[in-house]
């Protein structure tokens, strides 16, 4: 931090940020955790894609094969209603991932513009927006989900996400503010304020580039988060409609205990499907703060 | 330092409290609990399970017997007859004897002496009445005992005889009465008949049966005691308790159920498997059906739907045969009598892809709208099945969405937001699938407009009661449903039940369809 | 001090109030009648003229303003209504609300002690097997959804090896409640327990890596102060502030978590009533569980902001 307050020529700055930019990806491909988190990440989003664009036949029941084990023709085998696993998975993939990621971002992105005004200008805004955070927080996620399906009277996909998104960001809101009204009071703020900086530029460019790790994990975490909370509300049959393939509806099957004893491959593969995605996210995340903390370099 | 000191302090406090608070409550508990403990380990206790999963009973109060009936009400509740497992045949139950005259229009049953419910009052004639007119204003309550007591015209009481008046004859009467559970007077009768199944009766109810209420855990269990007051020979169980479960499977897996039934294929497949219980197959009418969302009582009419070429092709799109493998035990029906039964009149929708695929074009059917199908069975078959349906619709060119209804009778009954409705119905016989049909049936008027088509032959069916006579009445019934299709039947649904290793059940016992009551010898089960 | 908690307390009532309004109104724009809930379709055409005077008797007819501050004024008196079923809502909280703060109190607890030990251990051995393998684990954890751990773990441990109940919380054979609480708690507390972990063990980690790594804690090592001292009086203490925003935070998730987590093992708290009041459309139970668990939140997040008053100044001076 104290690199930025010292005076430096333009050009001496940038080669230290590339040489800066090489050692973080030596740091990062170090970490075999993290390194395998983003392998499993790249690889599966880029399956499902794949799958999608391709357009596998997830839809298609077979009421001769149902239930049939892995093997042979269907690879991780069919259904209760003999479409196969593999192409639902796949395809189910590109739902969850696209929840998961649009949430995750679109949630961090509001929750990190409102704490940074919130934590830097204090004061009266700052009440307003906490208030609102809070009434957001307060709300149990369910009950708003559940008013938006009877009012709109659908269970579709946008409901969740706009609901993901209004719950989502209060996390993310209140760390920044909490760093930004720690912050603040730092010395090189006061110098920029000093130099008459914009108080934009001041917010988004010297304060928020030292809260971006706190941000970075917390938006991996959430991807994460989405992904499973999506499972959940379907579990409980608040989730996007049946006929969605995301991996929380392939995963309900869980719910008929039937299923679980006898079919274990119905429920296993997108059980798996999600664990694999979620922890190769979690990995990532963590790899990439401790590359990015700058406390550590 | 200070402040890091009151932040502790507060801290530790929290937690303390949230210790004690659990603690505490712990402690009450124990108070309570051991007076009761040492009598309750016992042999002779019986574990059934009832669910809160599927909407029709909560884990507050225990089950109401006049809409479905099941294990535990059964042996509280009893009527004035008591049916077989057929449920088309009744000897006297609280009845002592009964006549009914050559016209079959007024009936004489005469009750028992000495009855009296588990609180020790007397169960009366008074009873029997309040009961029958009660039901008949009552909010929640199975269409059978409404169809029947609206013929009745007078209803008096001598002393321990009963007279009952009907303005026309009514063939299932004694076997409608056989389900009729008599509720007492002395606790109800100030109790509005709309709130009556929410009434606090529920939560420490008085009984007639064999058993008598416990007492109840909310959220957890209720349990039976042996009724002193009853009559008749005291059951060999001496305690049964009812557990409130999400899911019987898992019940019964855990030991918490002894008996149990199921019709989903997934239920049944789960229970197979299981070492530890026996199954029982029972004959029943389980319907599960399409129907069409035709008109409101108020006129107001689905236009989709009107044009018979549109239904029928719809039908002709769906393979039925091929849904019904999904079920264990399920048998394709064309009409509400099935193929095997005399009275089939031998009409059958046939599935035929490309045929279906050129009548709904030539229908003249608008195949850029979306096709609406709700249903509200939520257990992983319906879902199953109906996601197949909608393949099938869609394989035949059309745009369908199915919606999962939180409240299947609003929804199906009262919105013209849907063109077809998918349910199930567990009849109590034949003729329960024809009145559906009566323009005034307060559901199902609804949905078929409250078309007076089918009225004349359906009374005449409820009159008749020679076997030929309404075997005629009955075909002429399936041919005029056949040229509506206002409800095509899928197929009807075997049930099984289920009865775990540690009950011994006496000999000769025939299990009936497990939403109506009927004899099972109860007092001669056992348990290890 | 005092007067900054007062302020913050007195604070979540007008919040409260916003929300009885957002989900009072909401709910009615959703466009459910109660008859219909509580009276058969038969019987609604049937009766017209019962229903009608049970529409007017129940308040249904007045504007919806009227009706608002009707429900509010009872509230107020402790009278929160009925359910559709006709269940007095006071006593359907009074009997739940317990069950669910023990599972709720109990797992976060547990998870507070495992999530936050291990966090510590891997930062102050950053690389050791300790933090590879606690990652691994709590991760692991949190990867797999969390009514799928329920379930699975019903599978094995009370249908497999028969050692827990699958469900409910009080057994009507039970001849020691403390062990009849224990084995019904066990299996729901383990499946919150392992979905929190994770979460509390990173931050924990996180935190405490961050302070380890500071220039105050630097100095601290300078002064020669031994290595447990540090870790403990300056590491921990600083690295305590965030995480119990964490842990308070997670509370809501506890309760969220606990929502699912019930109906898996029909565990009769307050989320499998509010989730049984969602599907059926039971509107008035759904209306006061929602304040009940916003209440909830809003304590949780007054005690957030007393913490960081009291451990961080710099937030109380920015106020």
């Amino acid at each position: 931090m104290s690199d930025s307050t010292t005076v430096s020529i333009k050009n001496q700055n940038k080669s230290a940020a590339s040489s800066l930019l090489k050692k973080n990806i030596r740091k990062f491909m170090n970490n075999k955790l993290a390194l395998f988190g983003l392998i499993v990440v790249v690889i599966m989003t880029v399956a499902c894609v794949v799958g999608m664009i391709v357009g596998v036949d997830y839809n298609t029941p077979n009421l001769t094969a149902l239930k049939t084990p892995p093997g042979g023709e269907h690879i991780l085998g069919t259904d209760t209603i003999g479409r196969d696993l593999w192409a639902r998975v796949l395809y189910g993939g590109c739902y969850s991932i696209f929840i998961g990621v649009f949430c995750a971002v679109m949630s961090s992105v509001i929750g990190a513009i409102l704490g940074a005004i919130s934590g830097y200008f204090g004061g009266k805004i700052d009440q307003l927006i906490i208030r609102i955070s809070e009434i957001f927080q307060a709300f149990p996620q369910l009950v708003l989900v559940m008013m938006l399906v009877a009012i709109v009277n659908k269970r579709g996909l946008s409901n969740l996400l706009v609901i993901f998104v209004l719950t989502g960001w209060m996390t993310t809101f209140r760390m920044v503010r909490n760093e930004f009204m720690s912050l603040k009071g730092e010395t090189y703020v006061k110098v920029c304020e000093a130099f008459g900086m914009k108080k934009s530029r001041i917010m988004f460019n010297q304060i928020l580039p030292n809260v971006m790790s706190p941000i970075i994990v917390s938006t991996t975490t959430n991807v994460a988060f989405f992904i499973l909370q999506e499972a959940a509300l379907s579990f409980i049959g608040l989730g996007v409609a049946d006929s969605t393939p995301t991996w929380g509806n392939i995963l309900n099957a869980a719910k008929s205990v039937s299923v679980v004893t006898n079919q274990w491959w119905v429920w296993v593969f997108p059980g798996l499907a999600i664990s694999l995605f979620v922890l190769a996210i979690n990995f990532l995340g963590d790899g990439l703060r401790d590359v990015l903390d700058a406390k550590q370099q | 330092m200070m402040r890091r000191k009151i932040a502790l302090i507060l801290s530790v406090a929290l937690a303390v409290g949230m210790l004690a608070g659990c603690g505490a409550k712990g402690e009450d508990k124990k108070t309570a609990d051991s007076t009761k403990t040492e009598s309750q380990v016992e042999k002779g206790t019986l574990k059934l399970a009832v669910t809160t999963g599927d909407g029709s009973s909560t884990d507050d109060k225990i089950p109401t017997p006049w809409y479905n009936r099941v294990m535990a009400t059964n042996l509280m509740f009893r009527s004035l007859f008591v049916a077989d497992s057929s449920l088309a045949k009744a000897s006297p139950d609280l009845a002592d004897s009964y006549e009914i005259s050559e016209d079959g229009l007024t009936y004489t049953i005469t009750l028992k002496d000495g009855l009296k419910w588990s609180d020790g009052e007397a169960l009366t004639t008074d009873d029997v009445i309040f009961s029958i007119n009660t039901a008949l204003k009552a909010a929640t309550i199975n269409s059978i005992y409404t169809a029947a007591f609206a013929n009745i015209t007078e209803l008096t009481a001598d002393a321990n005889v009963i007279t009952m008046k009907l303005s026309t004859p009514y063939a299932d009467m004694i076997n409608v009465l056989a389900q009729f559970a008599i509720l007492p007077k002395h606790a109800l009768e100030n109790v509005d008949p709309l709130k009556l199944d929410t009434d606090t009766f529920w939560t420490q109810p008085i009984t007639s049966g064999m058993y008598a209420f416990d007492e109840l855990s909310v959220g957890n269990y209720f349990t039976l005691k042996v009724n002193e007051n009853y009559e008749g020979t005291a059951p060999k169980i001496t305690k049964i308790i009812n557990y409130f479960v999400s899911d019987y499977i898992t019940a019964a897996q855990s030991g918490n159920a002894d008996y149990m039934f199921a019709n989903a294929a997934d239920q049944v497949e789960a229970m197979n498997k299981m070492d530890g219980f026996d199954s029982h197959e029972v004959n029943v009418l389980f319907y599960k059906y399409f129907l069409f969302n035709m008109k409101g009582v108020d006129g107001n009419q689905n236009e989709a739907m009107q044009d018979v070429k549109v239904r029928k092709a719809l039908i002709e799109a769906i393979d039925r045969a091929t849904l019904s493998t999904l079920y264990p035990s399920a048998t394709v029906l064309n009409s509400g009598v099935p193929n095997e039964d005399k009275a089939y009149n031998g009409f059958e929708y046939k599935y035929d892809e490309e045929k279906a695929k050129k009548d709904i074009e030539a229908s003249g059917y608008d195949m850029g709208r979306t096709l609406k199908i709700c249903y509200y069975n939520n257990d992983q078959t319906s879902i199953d099945l109906i996601n197949t349906v909608v393949h099938y619709l869609e394989q035949a060119g059309l745009t369908v969405e199915a919606t999962l209804s939180n409240d299947g009778t609003t929804d199906l009954f009262t919105t013209r937001d849907y063109d077809i409705g998918f349910k199930g119905k567990s009849a109590f016989s034949m003729n329960e699938w024809y009145t559906e049909y009566m323009s005034g049936d307060a559901l199902f008027g609804n949905v078929f407009g409250g078309d007076t088509a089918f009225d004349e032959l359906i009374a005449q069916l409820s009159a008749a009661t020679d076997e030929k006579e309404s075997n005629e009445i009955l075909k002429k019934l399936q041919d005029l449903e056949q040229e509506k299709v206002y409800k095509v039947p899928a197929f009807t649904v075997g049930t099984y039940v289920y009865t775990s290793k540690n009950v011994t059940i006496p000999d000769g016992v025939e299990f009936c369809n497990t939403l109506y009551s009927c004899d099972l010898d109860f007092e001669n089960w056992e348990v290890k | 001090m005092l007067k900054f908690i007062l302020k913050k307390l007195l604070m979540i009532i007008p919040m409260l109030l916003l929300i009885s309004m957002i989900v009072f109104f909401g709910l009615q724009m959703t466009g459910v009648d109660p008859i219909n809930f509580m009276v058969s379709p038969e019987t609604l055409s049937a009766n017209a003229n019962n229903v009608e005077a049970l529409r007017e008797s129940l308040g249904l007819n007045d504007p919806l303003i009227v009706q608002y501050f009707h429900w509010l004024g009872n509230c107020l008196h402790g009278d929160f209504g009925y359910s559709f079923d006709g269940s007095a809502i006071a006593s359907i909280i009074a009997v739940r609300m317990p069950y669910t703060f023990e599972l709720a109190g109990y797992s976060l607890v547990l998870s507070a002690i495992i999530g936050i030990g291990i966090g510590i251990i891997s930062a102050i051995r950053q690389n050791g097997i300790i933090d590879y393998v606690g990652r691994v684990l709590a991760v692991l954890g949190q990867a797999i959804p969390q009514f799928l751990v329920g379930i699975i773990l019903i599978q094995f441990f009370s249908i497999k090896l028969g050692l827990f109940p699958s469900g409910n919380r009080v057994s009507p054979e039970a001849t020691n409640t403390f062990v009849d609480a224990f084995v019904h708690l066990f299996l729901p507390v383990l499946t919150l327990t392992i979905g929190m972990v994770a979460v509390l063990m990173r931050y924990a980690r996180n935190t405490m890596l961050d302070v380890l790594n500071s220039d105050y804690i630097k100095t601290a090592r300078s002064k020669g102060i031994p290595e447990w001292k540090v870790y403990l009086k300056h590491g921990f203490r600083n690295a305590m502030k965030p995480v119990l925003v964490i842990l308070v935070f997670r509370i809501p998730m506890l309760v969220g978590g606990s929502v699912v987590i019930e109906s898996v093992f029909s565990y009769p708290g307050i989320g499998l009533t509010m989730t049984n009041a969602i599907t059926s459309g039971d509107y008035p139970v759904v209306l006061v569980t929602t304040l009940i668990i916003a209440a909830v939140m809003l304590i949780c997040s007054f005690m957030v902001d007393v913490f960081n008053a009291l451990l961080d100044p710099r937030v109380r001076l920015g106020e």
